[in-house]
């Protein structure tokens, strides 16, 4: 779209950081070397993703490095990525979160309605199974926590499969946050937050898009 | 000008005026002015016709000019779009305040449309005139005794408010109103929605003292959040039931996010209602049986329900509904079993839903229904199987080989439906609790003594068992919604 940029997935989980969302541990790195010792310092295993403004859609583009549990995969993940024809300057180091469980949440500006908050289930099946609800925004606590009710994955935030339950205060100030920075910049065209996972049961934004006016 | 407010001289003006009136029954002009007429309206009733003609024993003027000032602030305009502006402009010289437009030739026509459209606007902003419609079928206020529309039927005095984008639909809801004695407050056909959209006539009807309860049928919403404000709004002080048409499942446009993508526009609605704190129903007779629900029962104040029936299968039928909702299908406490085992045969269900086992034939069931109403764990009570006993009168009635025990027989069995009417009503006001009556006979027999005297009560009767339990999810949800919404920010 003209007239609008995207903020990379690092400026955008620092932007929702600002509004106290908790984002994932990551670091920027421009060569190989710097990635593995940013993966030792933030602990095996790490994620690797490409980093940058032109990977909007860092899977699709086969972007992403997952569970990278030692120094010799780093490297070789890295080299594979910086070697890409496109030639990206840098990477994205980040903690591999262990989650079965992933949920999605955003804002939009609907047309007809204004500014949107939606979440609802994540993970690969999130458009076919389309179990996604929405509150108007500004929505209150009370209102933002009435939405997991409206979920069929609702019976997910109980303990599951060794995990504990998730923990639903931390997950309603989350989106709350999420609203509030929303609501806060008034360039913000839409807000991704695309996983959210659950390590221990508490919420962690694990990659975000945020897309504003210029 | 504060559209809300003017939309007072709509539906309770001093005196009104038809603009158009015609000769021909088969006219609208005419049909206009013999509803208003024979809707009982009290305040001074004009009519404007080109020929100077009598209609209905009307003696009507050439135009409004000839009508003294002051006199008349409503006006019912039946004439071509074409000489709308120059009625208006006459209109406001006498002192109308609101006018609603019959005629169609606006944007639904095309391009010209649109433009008349747009000026018809301006034109009321700058007369300080609102206007309902143009291109709708009219409206009724009951409180007014007013009927002024194109259609029938004039509904029966009520506590139920409707704004409509369908005329049809409104009228659907006008014939159910009649057939089942629910009675309506104001109903109104919002037409183009030019100058007074769906937005105002809730807000309007929130305020309204006349109006319990709130009905909106719309296809579109041309400021969406205008209604979600004037929704949320309204539904603090009264329920509010939606139905909307046209719901498409096309995604969001020109989203380049993955929620973006799933923020359809049918989803958010349905989401907005719900956060307003309205109700959504798939279509318009599931929206009267909850509004009829809604303007006849106390809120119920808590999920726990029970079911007496004499029909073993609508029993079943209901218990499933029940499990299926939000409500509780009471387990029966032993102390209430034990009261309940003193008014019915041994043999009844000593279970929830309380089948009376033939009971009915005893006096007991009046105490019966004042026992488990009284009990502090029931928050609310469905009734089935009403009408079978009259069903019996009817046919012994009717039947070649009526005798003198039969009529006796026929006799006793009205009465006892009766009894259990005024036994179900009485119930209700003493514990301040719903009693929702559901049968078929609602509409398959209005002429049984059971469901005779639901309406001589004002009492409605659901047409099945599963849209009483909705209907009753529906009370237990705004009462919830009234109770709790607000306290937690």
């Amino acid at each position: 779209m003209s007239g609008t940029y995207a903020l990379t997935e690092h400026d955008s989980k620092k932007l929702l950081a600002e509004y106290g969302v908790h984002i994932s541990r990551e670091v920027i790195a421009h060569s190989v070397d710097e990635a593995i010792s940013c993966a030792e310092s933030i602990g095996f295993p790490v994620v690797l993703k490409l980093n940058g403004p032109d990977y909007m859609h860092k899977t699709e583009s086969d972007g992403v490095r997952l569970h990278l549990a030692d120094r010799a995969t780093v490297r070789s993940a890295a080299e594979e990525l910086f070697d890409r024809p496109d030639k990206p300057v840098s990477l994205l180091v980040s903690e591999h979160i262990r989650s079965s469980r992933e949920f999605i949440a955003g804002v939009t500006r609907n047309t007809d309605f204004g500014l949107t908050l939606a979440f609802g289930l994540g993970g690969i099946f999130t458009e076919v199974i389309a179990d996604i609800t929405f509150r108007l925004l500004p929505a209150t606590r009370y209102e933002i926590r009435s939405m997991f009710e409206d979920l069929s994955s609702k019976a997910l935030f109980k303990a599951f499969r060794g995990e504990p339950e998730i923990h639903v205060e931390e997950l309603t100030e989350v989106l709350f946050s999420i609203s509030n920075c929303a609501l806060d910049r008034k360039k913000i065209i839409s807000i991704d937050v695309n996983p959210i996972l659950f390590p221990g049961g508490h919420p962690v934004a694990v990659d975000a898009l945020v897309i504003a006016h210029e | 000008m504060n559209k809300v407010k003017e939309i007072q001289a709509l539906f309770n003006p001093k005196g009104v005026v038809v603009v158009g009136a015609s000769t021909h029954p088969g006219k609208f002009g005419f049909v206009a002015l013999h509803n208003i007429l024979n809707s009982g309206f009290t305040g001074p009733i004009y009519a404007t016709n080109i020929d100077e003609a009598s209609i209905l024993g009307i003696q009507t003027v050439k135009d409004l000019r000839a009508i003294p000032p002051s006199v008349v602030d409503f006006a019912m305009i039946c004439v071509p779009a074409l000489a709308i502006p120059e009625t208006l402009i006459e209109a406001s010289k006498i002192g109308i305040k609101a006018v609603f437009i019959v005629s169609g030739g606006y944007r639904e026509s095309g391009a010209e449309g649109v433009k008349a459209e747009s000026d018809l606007l301006k034109l009321s902003e700058e007369l300080g005139i609102v206007i309902a419609g143009p291109n709708g079928q009219g409206f009724v206020s009951t409180p007014a005794r007013l009927c002024s529309q194109i259609v029938s039927p004039y509904p029966p005095a009520g506590t139920i408010a409707i704004a409509s984008q369908s005329g049809n639909v409104l009228s659907t809801f006008m014939n159910l109103a009649r057939i089942h004695n629910i009675g309506i407050s104001r109903g109104v056909s919002t037409g183009n929605q030019t100058c007074l959209g769906t937005a105002e006539y809730i807000s309007y009807f929130a305020e309204d003292s006349a109006t319990e309860v709130i009905v909106s049928y719309l296809e579109g919403f041309p400021d969406g959040r205008a209604f979600y404000e004037s929704l949320r709004e309204a539904s603090k002080m009264k329920p509010v039931i939606v139905v909307r048409g046209g719901t498409s499942p096309e995604g969001a446009k020109a989203a380049s996010s993955h929620t973006g993508s799933l923020a359809t526009d049918d989803r958010i609605f349905r989401e907005m209602v719900k956060q307003a704190g309205a109700f959504l129903a798939r279509d318009p007779l599931i929206a009267f049986e909850l509004a009829a629900a809604f303007a006849t029962q106390p809120l119920p104040a808590g999920k726990n329900t029970l079911v007496l029936t004499s029909a073993g299968g609508w029993g079943v039928l209901t218990a499933d509904a029940i499990s299926d909702s939000e409500l509780n299908l009471l387990h029966l406490p032993d102390d209430l079993m034990r009261s309940i085992d003193e008014y019915l045969p041994p043999r009844w269900s000593k279970s929830n839903p309380i089948d009376l086992a033939g009971g009915e034939t005893r006096e007991t069931i009046p105490k019966l229904i004042d026992l488990v109403l009284s009990h502090a764990d029931v928050d609310s009570l469905i009734f089935l199987g009403i009408g079978i006993q009259g069903n019996i009168a009817r046919s012994y009635l009717e039947s070649e080989y009526l005798d003198e025990g039969m009529r006796r027989i026929a006799k006793f069995h009205e009465s006892q439906e009766k009894k259990y009417v005024s036994a179900l009503v009485r119930g209700s006001a003493e514990h301040g609790k719903p009693v929702l009556v559901a049968s078929e006979l609602g509409i398959a027999d209005p002429n049984n003594p059971a469901i005779m005297a639901l309406r001589g009560n004002n009492w409605h009767c659901h047409t099945s068992a599963v849209s009483a339990v909705a209907a009753l999810e529906a009370l237990e949800r705004y009462s919830r919604i009234r109770n709790s919404q607000y306290k937690y920010q």
